[in-house]
């Protein structure tokens, strides 16, 4: 078994107009598998992809939003998601799709300082 | 007039540089992630005197549906269609 090295996949964009948030789903999944630690942070219009209740059904796509329990039952260790980008765009955790952990921008720079590999989307 | 197309999020310049050009009897539809502008109690919700639309699919492919401004017009495809007849022409910004 190779040695296991602490990941964070940093989710900046929105869903649906481009494949970032799906991409970036699936690699924290797939690092979750192999039994990398994993966490995940949301900032910015990354934050979007969070938001309950999403129905792409008439602009054809898939439901990416339908993918997020996942991570927690993949041990994906830590969901972050960064307060201030929340507050921003007039939303609250009640309005978020998954459990998460609110962080402010000190802590992201310690969650940041502690990472092996950063994959940024 | 014009309608003026937004397909980008707020937090890009797009919808600013719509909005610094854009004559007061013009009407500015939300298409894309140009429909997070429409979100309530945000500090870009200062759309002005201008009346704005924003597409319903990408509303609700978003799950935005019950947390828009209240001065939003909600449109569907057949709806953009008709603004786009009604007004003289359109400019896209993107």
């Amino acid at each position: 078994m190779a040695e296991s090295k602490s990941f964070l996949v940093l989710n900046r964009r929105p869903p649906y107009s481009s494949n970032f948030a799906k991409e970036a789903l699936d690699v924290a999944l797939m690092c979750a598998v192999f039994n990398q630690n994993t966490s995940i942070l949301y900032m910015d219009d990354g934050v979007f992809q969070l938001v309950r209740e999403q129905d792409p059904s008439e602009i054809q796509q898939k439901n990416s939003s339908q993918t997020l329990p996942m991570l927690e039952m993949y041990e994906v260790n830590h969901v972050y998601v960064d307060a201030e980008s929340l507050v921003q765009r007039g939303l609250q955790k009640e309005d978020l799709a998954i459990p998460v952990e609110l962080v402010d921008s000190p802590q992201i720079t310690q969650i940041l300082a502690q990472q092996q590999v950063i994959l940024s989307f | 007039m014009i309608l003026h197309t937004v397909n980008k999020s707020p937090r890009n310049s797009t919808l600013q540089s719509c909005l610094r050009v854009a004559a007061k009897d013009s009407a500015i539809l939300l298409i894309e992630d140009g429909v997070y502008a429409a979100l309530a109690g945000t500090e870009l919700e200062g759309l002005g005197d201008h009346k704005v639309y924003a597409l319903t699919a990408d509303v609700k492919a978003r799950g935005l549906l019950d947390k828009l401004s209240t001065q939003i017009i909600l449109v569907d495809y057949a709806g953009f269609v008709a603004l786009v007849e009604q007004y003289d022409c359109v400019q896209s910004w993107y």
